[in-house]
């Protein structure tokens, strides 16, 4: 076939894409009549069939026999589950507007943008080499239809390279359809109707060109397996054995493949982001998997008959086009066929891996930059679309150069496997991020690290060195000579398949990482909102009320609005705003933003540029206040409400611990004062009763008895003396109440030696023949007249009292060292050891040496402390028995001369 | 019952103006007076004295009346001396305390002079 021929075929092709793309996408009647079928939905997804399918199961069947069949079992498995996990999965998407599975990743761990730069960094490494592949198919079948060599020319000139050219034309499709406008919901129903119907013409054509094989070139299965039986080893074909195609190579392609259905970045754009509506789930659950029956019902045949026919003069993946090679018809059909399988793949994912680096990594380094730069931030959406379109660009130009440089030597088959378990390094964070609430950010993220690295070293280095672009020593002996390193055989575990040992490695290491750091790590405030939206999402979209802010937000409106007129156009935000206004009944632009406002822009905002990126615009813009408590509790979960709780009650109950040591302090001082107080009053009491009781009985007798005059003169001279005795009692609680209760002193300057001298002769009387000597030296303080001269006296009646009258002396000294020092001395008979610690203590009485009870209330020494205390200064007590006692009065006063 | 002239009553008291006071009372009346001024001093005069009534004082220095009382109801167990506790605390603990030494009754200070006579009558 010539070159012009091809070409006008692809074309051709190309022509029938764009014209369905267009028409379906921009007629009202044909959208209305696509969009709402489950039959589209479910052959849409089917893009999952690549060239893989289309030309590399072949090629897989040839060697592993039913090996092939893996990657189809894995998601025909898997599809009873899709109405209850796709369907949390897509609402909850919907619902957050969630616009790619890095964008579903970021959003579930706090709306993490380094987890969302990790995410959309992993898919665009991941896509280069799988489109590289598409292109390598596709090359293949060009060039085996132009020369009908079985053998592929390698074309040196880059610019005749057919694949260059599909390349180019596939990336102006996506360009067009892909990236037409912002779209808050990021549908492109066109594209999709294309996927759908690509997805027919490759079925169609498959089962066509297998048809022709099986019964054209060959006499039915029948024919095919019984010349099988007899050239080849059947054992090979029909058992699971052979290249070590062992139970564990296919555990792990149904696990890898399940997964890569649905996470691969393009599969999640189309089963999640482009669908439209839940129900469609029950139909794609069983027309998807008939589907990939109907697709891998040939492929043993036709690899067998390709087998029989060419051996290994042929590359295996090639064998659909080589059969048909008589029926130049056929050989079209299989290259259109073909066709499709690349394309629809090469485009979905240019498409939904432009989106997901535009929202993912270059919105938030704009964003980083915008303050330095802020003319980027303005028509940030068209800016956004051209990056998109920069990608989408840059992303088919390196994919091929990818195939150009490396492809040559790889199989379609492990490329595409080592992407499955690349991507495969997500399942443990979603998955566990959708049924465990307390998979924490730092958890994933660890657990995503270390999946990706040991992935990259166990499978894409081991292949680079396996196919000698890497040192191949790496392989036998470990790097460096560290043999349990060996990046196929870690630990020493051999024996198993490198894909397998690979993806076991990282995905094991990867889960059990994600729950060791999230079993020690929190969740932020933030995790815990999102988290809550992934695990239940049945609280949230089903409910008619819009979602109530939980974080307290408020911003500039004008500010607000400027900022998001750059994003989203003034039409849509005005359309946005007046649909807001209307149903809260605004009827006037608010100054401020608030939380209710913010929280609606944000939901559009992120169907834009997804939830990060909507998130970081909106964090510049606003003042964040902490997250309202009471609206938190609502959404949090037990565990954290447990935990927030007993972290409330545990500081409740340390602050109850110390109130109630504080309180049982106090209620021991009340009791002790309150003990304090009866003590007063009985002794009080006490000591009344017994001058009132010598005055009661004598005053009696005076009445009923006739008493003599000596008598009478007696008993009143006692009942004087008692009385007397009462009112000095009476006087000195009070004084003693006095100056408990107040302290209120009168400060004056005082003369302190005038002060003494005039108390002395006060106890002129008194005195009787004791001698009393100042020695004084002139002072003059600041100080309470009264309560010194009180002082004065107590101490100086105490003196005379407990000394004789004959040979008395008392003794008042003033001196000044650090304080003023004033010392009443006397040569008495002085106080015990035993009794000296009581001195100071109210209605405590030294007893005298005759044992009579001494004429005193026991209060002097107490309100001369009291006294002291009051004015600043310390009253001590010295002495020794049957010498004499010294007090010593310290005042911490001012001295004024 | 008239007053018998040679009734023997022994006062216990640390106040001076107490004694005195009762002193001169209980004379009046006709009966025998003797003091004491604690309770070591009434002990020794309960022996001498052998007194038909003791008026104790409870708080007292050197011994109390509670204690003395105790002593001298050892010392003299048929003794057909009546004790009457004469103090400034009246609360029901002391009283029991003062019924289980012996007491025969308890007199609260300040006394009437006439209850304290009439006591001193009805143990007779």
């Amino acid at each position: 076939m010539s070159y012009p021929v091809i070409i006008a075929i692809s074309i051709t092709y190309l022509a029938v894409l764009f014209i369905t793309a267009y028409f379906t996408q921009n007629s009202k009647r044909l959208n209305f009549l696509f969009k709402d079928n489950s039959f589209i939905y479910a052959m849409s997804l089917v893009v999952y069939c690549t060239a893989w399918t289309f030309f590399g199961s072949v090629g897989r069947a040839a060697s592993t026999g039913l090996g092939f069949l893996g990657v189809y079992l894995g998601p025909i498995l898997l599809a009873p589950t899709w109405i209850f996990t796709l369907k949390k999965v897509i609402r909850i998407s919907k619902y957050l507007r969630i616009t790619s599975i890095a964008d579903f990743v970021s959003s579930r761990y706090g709306k993490s943008t380094t987890f969302g730069i990790l995410v959309s960094i992993l898919g665009l490494i991941i896509v280069i080499p799988y489109i590289s592949i598409q292109l390598k198919a596709l090359e293949y079948a060009v060039s085996i239809l132009h020369t009908g060599n079985t053998t592929l020319a390698h074309n040196s000139n880059v610019f005749t390279s057919p694949a260059l050219w599909f390349a180019i034309s596939f990336a102006i499709f996506a360009i067009i359809f892909g990236t037409s406008k912002m779209d808050p919901s990021e549908k492109h129903p066109g594209v999709v109707n294309v996927m759908a119907l690509e997805s027919l013409i490759k079925l169609f054509s498959f089962l066509i060109a297998s048809l022709v094989i099986i019964y054209g070139v060959y006499n039915g299965i029948g024919d095919i397996f019984n010349q099988a039986y007899a050239k080849l080893e059947m054992s090979s074909i029909t058992i699971l054995q052979k290249d070590g195609l062992d139970y564990s190579t296919w555990l792990m392609v149904l696990l890898l493949s399940a997964f890569a259905f649905l996470f691969l970045p393009r599969q999640f754009h189309i089963a999640v982001v482009e669908n439209n509506s839940v129900s469609h789930l029950k139909n794609a659950s069983w027309i998807t998997p008939l589907y990939l029956f109907l697709i891998s019902l040939f492929v043993l045949p036709v690899a067998i008959a390709g087998k029989l026919m060419f051996g290994d003069s042929v590359e295996p993946d090639m064998y659909l086009l080589t059969l048909t090679m008589e029926y130049k018809w056929v050989g079209v059909l299989v290259l259109i066929g073909g066709l499709a399988a690349a394309s629809g793949m090469i485009i979905i994912s240019a498409i939904s891996v432009s989106i997901m680096t535009s929202n993912n990594i270059f919105l938030p380094l704009l964003l980083k930059i915008e303050k330095q730069y802020k003319y980027f931030l303005s028509d940030l959406n068209t800016r956004l679309l051209q990056i998109r379109r920069v990608i989408i660009f840059l992303v088919l130009i390196l994919s091929f150069g990818f195939y150009k440089g490396f492809s040559i030597n790889y199989s379609i088959v492990s490329v595409g496997l080592i992407s499955f378990a690349g991507i495969a390094q997500i399942a443990p964070a979603v998955i566990l991020g959708l049924y465990w609430k307390n998979s924490t950010a730092k958890g994933a993220l660890a657990g995503f690290c270390i999946g990706v690295l040991i992935w990259g070293y166990t499978l894409p280095i081991a292949n680079l060195a396996d196919l000698g672009i890497l040192n191949p020593t790496i392989i036998e002996n470990g790097p460096w000579g560290i043999s349990w390193l060996n990046p196929t055989s870690l630990l020493g575990i051999k024996d198993f398949q490198p894909i397998v040992h690979g993806s076991m490695w990282s995905v094991l290491m990867n889960t059990i990482t994600l729950i060791v750091v999230s079993l020690y790590t929190k969740r932020s405030a933030l995790e815990v909102v999102q988290s809550d939206i992934f695990i239940n999402p049945e609280k949230y979209y089903k409910s008619e009320n819009p979602r109530k802010s939980i974080i307290v937000r408020q911003a500039n409106f004008q500010e607000f609005k400027a900022v998001l007129i750059s994003i989203l156009g003034s039409k849509k935000l005005n359309w946005l705003l007046d649909g807001y206004f209307k149903s809260h009944g605004i009827q006037t632009e608010p100054e401020i933003a608030d939380s209710e406002l913010i929280t609606y822009v944000e939901a559009h905002l992120a169907g834009a540029i997804g939830t990060s990126s909507a998130n970081i615009v909106l964090n510049h813009l606003v003042e964040q206040q902490p997250v309202r408590a009471s609206e938190l509790i609502s959404i949090l979960d037990e565990t954290y409400q447990v935990y927030e709780y007993s972290q409330l009650l545990q500081s409740k109950s340390d602050e109850l611990l110390k109130t109630t040591e504080e309180l049982k302090n106090a209620n021991q001082q009340l009791q002790k004062i309150d003990q304090l107080k009866n003590e007063f009053i009985s002794n009080v009491t006490h000591e009344l009763r017994t001058p009132i009781t010598s005055i009661r009985s004598l005053s009696a007798i005076l009445q009923k008895y006739d008493v003599s005059d000596d008598e009478k003169k007696k008993f009143l001279s006692i009942i004087n003396e008692e009385s007397e005795r009462i009112s000095a009692l009476v006087n000195q609680v009070l004084d003693l109440r006095k100056s408990e209760i107040t302290n209120e002193i009168e400060l004056d300057e005082v003369d302190l030696c005038s002060l003494i001298q005039t108390t002395i002769y006060g106890f002129d009387e008194m005195k009787g023949n004791r001698k009393i000597i100042m020695n004084c030296r002139e002072l003059r303080i600041e100080t309470d007249r009264k309560l010194l001269k009180q002082v004065l006296i107590n101490l100086i009646s105490n003196a005379i009292k407990f000394t004789s009258d004959e040979n008395g002396i008392i003794e008042i000294d003033v001196d000044l060292n650090l304080y003023v020092e004033i010392q009443v001395k006397d040569n008495g008979i002085g106080i015990s050891k035993e009794e000296q610690a009581f001195v100071f203590e109210r209605f405590y009485q030294v007893k005298q040496e005759n044992d009579t009870k001494t004429q005193g209330s026991g209060l002097g020494l107490a309100i001369c402390k009291t006294h002291i205390e009051n004015l600043g200064g310390k009253i001590t007590m010295k002495s020794q028995l049957g010498q004499g006692t010294t007090f010593t009065i310290q005042l911490n006063t001012k001295i004024i001369k | 019952m008239s007053v018998d002239s040679s009734k023997k009553i022994l006062i216990v008291d640390d106040e001076e103006n107490i004694l005195i006071s009762l002193e001169y009372l209980l004379k009046a009346e006709g009966f025998d007076v003797a003091k004491a001024k604690n309770g070591k001093e009434a002990i020794d005069q309960f022996s001498t004295y052998r007194p038909h009534v003791i008026l104790m004082d409870v708080m007292m220095p050197v011994m109390d009346g509670v204690e003395a009382a105790k002593a001298i109801r050892s010392l003299d167990a048929d003794s057909q001396t009546s004790i009457i506790f004469l103090t400034a605390k009246g609360t029901t603990d002391d009283r029991r305390v003062g019924y289980l030494v012996g007491a025969d009754d308890y007199v609260v200070k300040p006394f009437d002079n006439e209850i304290i006579l009439n006591k001193i009558k009805e143990l007779s």
